[in-house]
């Protein structure tokens, strides 16, 4: 980034977009209930903030935090936009026809963790799908990491227990 | 969790303290411990709890299978840099301020205004340079082919040859101000104003036969080289306007002022406005400021001069001194000021002004003034 920002060089912009657009993508897609075009849009938005603001960067942490907070934070306002068609309850959802039906587990996941709370969302997304450590997540959303802990139990608990039927022994699941 | 296993969460259960520590200590702790987020210790009291209690291992097989069902969740991932690649605002390729100043004739500082002023006009960084006096148009020029790569012929050292002039007939080389200077083979080395000039190239090279190299040469030495060469311009080629730097020269005319005058001004007075500002200013917005209003007295200037040419004006000139920048004429005996820049203390606040006034002779006195003076220009 430093040599990005003193030279002004897209090749070396180009080496950090295509480090790091696979998980910012990842992440705003499943932020934004799986909408690909919009999660390209938001992380676009994101390169071309950092591109903009290259001379004004000084690194104050790891530069994937700083693209994930930029991410979370545009894919929170997407959310919040008039545009945004929310998915559908799980309660809508069809009742699986059997357990693990591959057809359904995509879709069924995907409104199930739309359903937790944004906040949990974001620390499941970033734990489960990205592999990052509860200190990375705490950077990348500048909270404190007992409170990444704390969500991601809490995130863990409510799939569970809306995915209940999915489970084939747990109590309300499919037998 | 295989299906013949109960589902220990959902389950009121007494809880047995099984490797010193409880099931619901474990419990709360299974998040962290299959994420690997427990210090040593903390994980081994788990572990050595899980070997011995099968519920609390079905409870984290639960997590494990969330874990694969999750995964069931897939998102496309494209590639995005061609998307971002084209909405880079800035050029790759050096221009001519980074040339000069990386050759330390400019400094960082008049780079960075020069750009800022082509950014919020839309000119070519060269003319901006010229126009601000950053440098003057030789230097401007050899930068320039510097920052394109474009190689650069001094042509007062460097005379063309025969064989090359020939190829391409005088009213092309007139009509574009291109001199061909060499012939290498199939190659045809041409000195150009602007060798960006597409048009120019393409018509030597039909007209040549060969495949144009284009040099940058000076201005004012291509139209030396060019008469020296070709002798003087068809009848029926129109004058063509002077501008800066990249234009062919004017033709010169004893009436009319001097080819350079402009770049004087801007020389002069324009570096005086830099100048006479301290260290850290002017701001690029105040520069814009001062531009501006030296750009319109100029325009005035320019269409005086024109004016006076056309209406047998004993004398026209303009002229710069440390504080004035202005333009006289002499018409029957009327001596008239047309155009005038003053540079005040706190220049440019916006106080250069194009005044006009006409002194009369002594015995054409009493003399009414014309009514619109002075004219501020803002």
């Amino acid at each position: 980034m430093r040599r990005c920002a003193r030279e002004d060089d897209p090749a070396a912009f180009e080496q950090i977009v295509r480090g790091h657009q696979e998980r910012l993508l990842r992440y705003a897609a499943r932020m934004l209930g799986g909408d690909t075009d919009a999660a390209a849009d938001v992380v676009q938005d994101a390169f071309l903030t950092l591109w903009t603001g290259r001379h004004g960067y000084r690194p104050c942490g790891r530069l994937r935090a700083f693209l994930l907070r930029t991410v979370h934070n545009r894919c929170l306002d997407d959310r919040r936009s008039p545009r945004h068609r929310r998915s559908l309850p799980l309660a809508d959802c069809p009742e699986p026809a059997a357990p693990f039906a591959p057809e359904f587990a995509g879709d069924v996941v995907r409104d199930a963790v739309m359903d937790l709370s944004e906040p949990l969302r974001a620390v499941f997304l970033l734990s489960e799908y990205e592999g990052l450590t509860y200190a990375e997540i705490a950077e990348a959303l500048d909270c404190p990491m007992g409170t990444v802990a704390s969500r991601k139990h809490e995130a863990v608990a409510r799939l569970r227990r809306a995915l209940a039927p999915w489970f084939p022994s747990e109590k309300g699941g499919t037998k | 969790m295989s299906s013949s296993e109960p589902a220990p969460s959902s389950r009121t259960e007494p809880q047995t303290p099984r490797g010193g520590v409880t099931c619901e200590s474990v419990r709360l702790d299974l998040t962290r411990f299959r994420d690997g987020e427990l210090d040593e210790r903390q994980f081994g009291r788990i572990r050595a709890h899980l070997l011995a209690c099968p519920e609390c291992r079905a409870e984290l097989s639960a997590h494990e299978t969330l874990s694969r069902l999750a995964r069931e969740w897939r998102v496309a991932t494209p590639d995005l840099w061609s998307r971002v690649a084209g909405r880079l605002d800035t050029p790759p390729s050096p221009d001519a301020a980074s040339v000069l100043a990386e050759r330390q004739e400019i400094t960082d500082e008049q780079a960075r205004i020069a750009r800022y002023v082509r950014r919020k006009t839309g000119e070519r960084i060269e003319d901006v340079l010229l126009e601000l006096g950053f440098a003057g148009a030789r230097e401007i020029v050899e930068a320039r082919a510097l920052a394109e790569r474009v190689p650069f012929i001094d042509l007062r050292t460097h005379g063309p040859e025969a064989a090359a002039m020939a190829l391409v007939p005088a009213h092309t080389v007139w009509r574009h101000h291109v001199l061909p200077v060499k012939r290498d083979g199939s190659r045809l080395w041409v000195a150009m104003n602007d060798p960006r000039d597409a048009a120019a190239v393409d018509e030597v090279e039909r007209a040549s036969g060969c495949v144009v190299v284009p040099l940058q040469a000076l201005p004012g030495d291509l139209e030396g080289a060019l008469r020296e060469a070709y002798g003087v311009p068809p009848p029926a080629e129109p004058p063509r306007p002077p501008t800066a730097v990249g234009a062919p020269a004017p033709t010169p005319d004893e009436d009319a002022p001097p080819p350079s005058y402009r770049t004087s001004f801007w020389s002069r007075f324009g570096q005086r406005v830099a100048d006479a500002l301290p260290a850290g200013n002017p701001t690029p917005q105040q520069l814009m400021e001062a531009r501006g209003l030296l750009r319109r007295a100029a325009d005035e200037i320019d269409a005086m001069l024109a004016s006076a040419g056309h209406a047998a004006a004993k004398s026209a000139r303009p002229a710069t001194t440390d504080d004035l920048a202005e333009v006289r004429r002499e018409i029957a005996g009327l001596r008239e000021e047309v155009a005038a820049l003053r540079r005040q203390e706190h220049f440019p606040a916006a106080t250069a002004t194009v005044s006009r006034y006409v002194e009369a002779p002594p015995d054409l006195m009493p003399y009414a003034p014309p009514s619109d003076v002075p004219t501020p220009l803002t």
